[in-house]
């Protein structure tokens, strides 16, 4: 009697792997049991990479074994009981919907978690940056030692230096934000910098689609990325001159810019952290720079636009997000990592199928756009509740933001398809913004009330 | 003497087969051309990109010592030179703005970008 070992452990083998050719029983893989099925199967199935089960193939106790065992009745019998007990739960399995259990899944859960280390650092570092600009360019009111003259405004980019003689230094156009036709341009704004990013990731996709890459080529993504972020650059960094009143003048400050900015676009990861920042601010700032107590309704659009339009670009058949996706593996075409720091027009994370390191740049450009607006309300409740509260509020929403982006992970294992980043981190962080505003803030109230009056 | 180079190669050769750095694994080429290309770069007015320039290769430039040619060594310290220069440049003219802003009059307020109320 013949006995053949079996691949994992060496016992005699009773079972065949089913996708092994059948007419090369040598070279088939044979095991013992589905265990030692299961445990080879990583292995293994590299020998059939062509093929796409997900699932390790049945043990197949087909004819083919009885070769290696034509002698003996008894282990005939014990094959057939073998037989009978294993089909059953392979079709339960099969059947279930949740695939966790199989061993790739779990490999490619394995590699995704190792890749969230990865990526929550630099998520957490612009989240560290982009709460310290918005700390520091707008502090509590009764800091303010000139908030009787407006602050700079953005867009008129007009500043300093001219009318010396009159009364107000910087020029300011409208300063209260409140009338409708400012609310409306606030709106327009909005959308004007929603249409810039729809705008770029079609002409980024198509681009790419007619193989012309090439056009789009260092040179130029390195222009429209440094345009964008000197242009944050400047408007944060004139916000913060203007507010600690620090006399600076054009010619350093264009030079500091200038190498801020074109020098080490080399160092791209770090950039990309801290433009993300920047453009968080910048959003925030065009928004309500000047009257913290007046809730940002144009910054809540523009959350809900970019979170719509990220569903749409991602899962819609039609959207160019997808369609990019699709097509670089059709042609299997890899999609330049540049491509995928290209700031603001990326904003999925989709299942990489060549477990490169592109997985990491991908997520960056990020879900930093949701919430760091969010915790900037809490600041006009009053001096006293402004520590806690804003810890609580800060932290809240960094917690729903990474719980928003593990759970995005997640189901990119599961559903094995591009997804948006966006609208799970935009709802979580929404979700717990409201509830902390709803649950904890009445309630420091109260203590404050009973704190001043005890 | 020569026993020692050329226990050093094979030593960097390991090492370099060893190290996850990517500038380890370069070819010597490649670190001249970067080298090179910071330099060019730096020097449309950024002192920083000269600085990144050293700090970034300068212990690949000492590490692999014999295998690079030297005038990678000649561009990174010709880079901090250059930073250096710019530096006393930049912090000359800070001071001279800082302290006598006020007294230059209408030039001192053209080139300002914002001016502090009361001051």
């Amino acid at each position: 009697m013949s006995s053949v070992p079996c691949s994992t452990c060496g016992n005699p083998a009773l079972f065949v792997c089913s996708l092994c050719p059948s007419d090369d029983l040598a070279s088939a893989a044979k095991y013992c049991s589905e265990a030692c099925q299961r445990s080879h199967w990583p292995t293994h199935r590299q020998e059939h990479a062509s093929a796409t089960a997900a699932t390790p193939a049945a043990a197949s106790p087909s004819n083919q074994t009885n070769d290696y065992d034509p002698d003996c009745d008894s282990t005939a019998l014990s094959r057939q009981r073998l037989q009978q007990r294993k089909e059953p739960p392979k079709q339960e399995e099969e059947e279930a919907a949740i695939r966790v259990l199989d061993s790739d899944t779990i490999d490619d859960l394995k590699y995704y978690l190792s890749q969230i280390y990865s990526i929550v650092k630099p998520v957490v570092a612009c989240i560290i940056f982009a709460i310290l600009w918005v700390k520091l360019l707008n502090p509590p009111s009764q800091y303010y030692d000139h908030a009787y003259t407006s602050p700079p405004d953005i867009y008129a980019l007009n500043y300093g230096g001219g009318n010396v003689n009159s009364n107000v230094t910087n020029t300011v156009i409208n300063p209260g934000r409140e009338t409708t036709e400012q609310q409306h341009a606030d709106l327009l704004m909005a959308l004007k910098t929603l249409g810039s990013v729809v705008a770029a990731t079609v002409v980024i996709f198509v681009l790419f689609y007619f193989n012309c890459m090439k056009v789009y080529s260092v040179w130029n993504l390195w222009f429209h990325y440094s345009w964008y972020l000197g242009l944050f650059t400047y408007s944060v960094s004139v916000s913060l001159l203007w507010l600690y009143l620090v006399p600076f003048d054009y010619i350093t400050f264009f030079f500091l810019l200038w190498n801020f900015v074109a020098g080490p676009l080399i160092l791209q990861q770090s950039y990309l952290v801290v433009m993300s920042s920047l453009m968080v601010c910048f959003i925030f700032l065009c928004i309500h720079v000047d009257n913290p107590a007046v809730p940002p309704i144009t910054s809540w659009i523009l959350l809900a636009l970019l979170a719509v339009w990220d569903l749409i670009a991602v899962l819609c058949p039609y959207g160019p997000l997808r369609l990019l996706i699709e097509a670089s593996q059709k042609h299997n075409r890899e999609i330049p990592a540049i491509l995928y720091s290209a700031g603001p027009t990326t904003m999925m994370a989709s299942p990489d199928p060549s477990r490169s390191s592109q997985g990491k740049n991908q997520q960056q450009p990020n879900n930093n756009n949701t919430n760091d607006n969010d915790d900037d309300d809490e600041d006009g409740n009053g001096g006293m509740k402004l520590a806690l509260s804003d810890w609580i509020s800060t932290s809240s929403v960094t917690i729903a933001l990474l719980t928003g982006l593990n759970f995005t992970i997640f189901l990119l294992v599961i559903w094995r398809k591009a997804l948006p980043a966006l609208p799970f981190s935009i709802a979580f962080g929404l979700l717990f913004y409201f509830s902390t505003g709803v649950c904890l803030v009445p309630f420091y109230g109260n203590e404050a009330r009973a704190a001043s009056s005890g | 003497m020569a026993n020692e180079t050329q226990d050093t190669q094979q030593q960097q050769q390991q090492r370099s087969k060893d190290s996850k750095d990517p500038l380890d694994v370069a070819k010597p080429e490649d670190i001249l051309l970067m080298a090179k290309w910071y330099f060019i770069l730096g020097c449309a007015f950024l002192p920083f990109m000269w600085l990144v320039n050293f700090v970034h290769l300068y212990k690949v430039s000492q590490r692999r010592k014999h295998e690079l040619s030297p005038s990678v060594s000649t561009y990174l310290w010709m880079s901090l030179g250059g930073c250096i220069v710019w530096s006393i440049i930049i912090f000359t003219w800070l001071g001279l703005y800082q302290t006598n802003r006020t007294q230059w009059g209408a030039f001192g307020d053209a080139i300002s970008i914002n001016l502090p109320l009361g001051q």
